[in-house]
């Protein structure tokens, strides 16, 4: 196949490091046993990779008991498991206009089931959320729980998350972050950082494979588990264990996800978040610099507290036509439409089209965005509509 | 086999793993012995009983909950002495 010019790294970053690759290989092969449920030897072994793994979360994360870090499907369960396990009958909470439908759809629900109260914090361009609306809202109420995606995937921009954890100290709210697409990028501490539960993927910033999530839990004992059952641990009894990470681990563990995440975090540990985050400005920047000399195209990002996520409209064509033209023609691959997160979209105003998303990754190379930057400029010439 | 521990669960067996190593302590990953009830089929035993000190006082400052059980030869069994 001719080389593709992959830019959707934002659903799922693609390559992969090598190691990802040869580590489930290996896995596969030689000890794919089950951990935490025997003692023989296949057995340890793969517990010992699930240990490494957390251990390898707490380090990057920075937080001392790595017990605090679940293993589950995805960012979209890890959310789930909050919302649905800390949320009860009448509780009132803030979210934002940014959230992805990870959030927006258990929230509908809940709505529903046990009549919650959602409030929106205004939306800014400039920061994600209007920090002051945000002041005022949490004066007029206090939030059961303020859920807050850190960068949104539909134009990249990464929220102050410092400026959130200082209204969290002087009002004492819960704090759950969407760190889908800032895991890997932004280098969290969470022994300086008081969040209450981030939720992770493996697939995205964290270069792992698909299939496998994390989520940080502060404090277990506020938090009801979503899934119940096996979890090789005190067998006698018929009730969920209450120590971690077993309270939230039921079923057999995804270990072929955990052993290709560990390489994942291995790589970006050696490469260094800074140096990850610091490539991807440049990348962001070139783009947006490149493109937005031509007229006949909107850019709905911008270059400061960028992760790495351009989105953009050529006039008079609609955004799955122009990534269509992108792939077939040129081997570009980008995502159109609404990428799961409708409500930002009808503040942008691209509503219900969306926007062409270009995702960046750390193995993008500026050559590749001239190419890009090109092949648009094309586009937009021999626009003939 | 003179002395061993047991915890909950694998992952908290591996913790103590990692940290008794890092103190220089001599263990080994054991089967639990069926004399004693592990919850996770795993025990670390403790090769120079006179480490049992320092492997309390290690455990309980990084709040891992274990369960230590010695050999009695008279009783031919493990017997619970703490934790």
């Amino acid at each position: 196949m001719n080389k593709i010019f992959y830019f959707d790294n934002a659903a799922t970053s693609f390559p992969k490091p090598q190691e990802v690759a040869a580590s489930i290989y290996e896995y596969i092969q030689k000890f794919a046993a089950n951990p935490g449920r025997s003692s023989h030897k296949l057995s340890i072994e793969s517990a010992k990779k699930v240990f490494e793994t957390r251990e390898n979360l707490a380090k990057i994360f920075n937080f001392e008991n790595s017990e605090h870090f679940i293993f589950t499907a995805n960012a979209t369960e890890s959310l789930n498991i909050v919302l649905n396990g800390y949320l009860n009958e009448n509780d009132y909470i803030l979210t934002t206009f940014l959230e992805h439908n990870s959030v927006l759809r258990p929230l509908n629900f809940l709505k529903k089931t046990k009549k919650i109260n959602i409030n929106f914090i205004e939306f800014c361009p400039q920061n994600g959320i209007d920090f002051d609306d945000f002041y005022e809202k949490l004066k007029d109420k206090t939030p059961k729980l303020v859920i807050i995606n850190h960068a949104s995937n539909v134009t990249g921009k990464i929220v102050n998350l410092n400026k959130i954890l200082d209204l969290k100290k002087e009002f004492k709210f819960k704090l759950l972050i969407d760190g889908a697409q800032t895991g890997g990028i932004y280098n969290y501490n969470l022994k300086e950082q008081d969040i209450d539960f981030l939720a992770l993927t493996g697939h995205k910033g964290l270069y792992g494979p698909q299939g496998i999530g994390v989520l940080f839990i502060r404090n277990p004992e506020i938090l009801n588990p979503l899934k119940f059952g096996g979890t090789g641990s005190l067998s006698e009894k018929d009730i969920q264990p209450e120590f971690l990470p077993d309270k939230f681990e039921s079923g057999t563990l995804n270990v072929v996800g955990i052993v290709g995440l560990n390489e994942g975090l291995n790589f970006i540990d050696k490469i260094r978040i800074s140096k990850i985050a610091e490539k991807k400005e440049k990348l962001t920047g070139f783009f947006i610099e490149n493109l937005k000399d031509i007229n006949e195209i909107k850019i709905y990002s911008d270059t400061k507290n960028n992760s790495g996520v351009v989105s953009i409209n050529i006039e008079k064509i609609s955004p799955s036509k122009i990534s269509q033209i992108l792939d077939k023609n040129f081997n570009i691959a980008t995502r159109p439409g609404l990428h799961c997160a409708p409500v930002i979209h009808k503040k942008l105003g691209t509503f219900p089209y969306g926007t062409v998303r270009f995702s960046f990754s750390f193995f993008n190379e500026i050559d590749e965005l001239e190419y890009a930057i090109n092949a648009l400029n094309y586009i937009t010439k021999n626009n003939k509509n | 086999m003179k002395a061993i521990i047991i915890m909950d669960s694998i992952h908290y067996i591996l913790k103590a793993e990692k940290l008794l190593k890092k103190y220089g302590i001599k263990i080994d990953l054991i089967p639990v012995p069926k004399e004693v009830d592990s919850n996770c089929g795993n025990a670390i035993e403790i090769k120079n009983e006179e480490d049992l000190f320092k492997v309390n006082e290690i455990l309980k400052n990084h709040k891992i909950n274990f369960k230590v059980f010695k050999y009695n030869e008279e009783l031919n069994f493990f017997v619970e002495i703490g934790g």
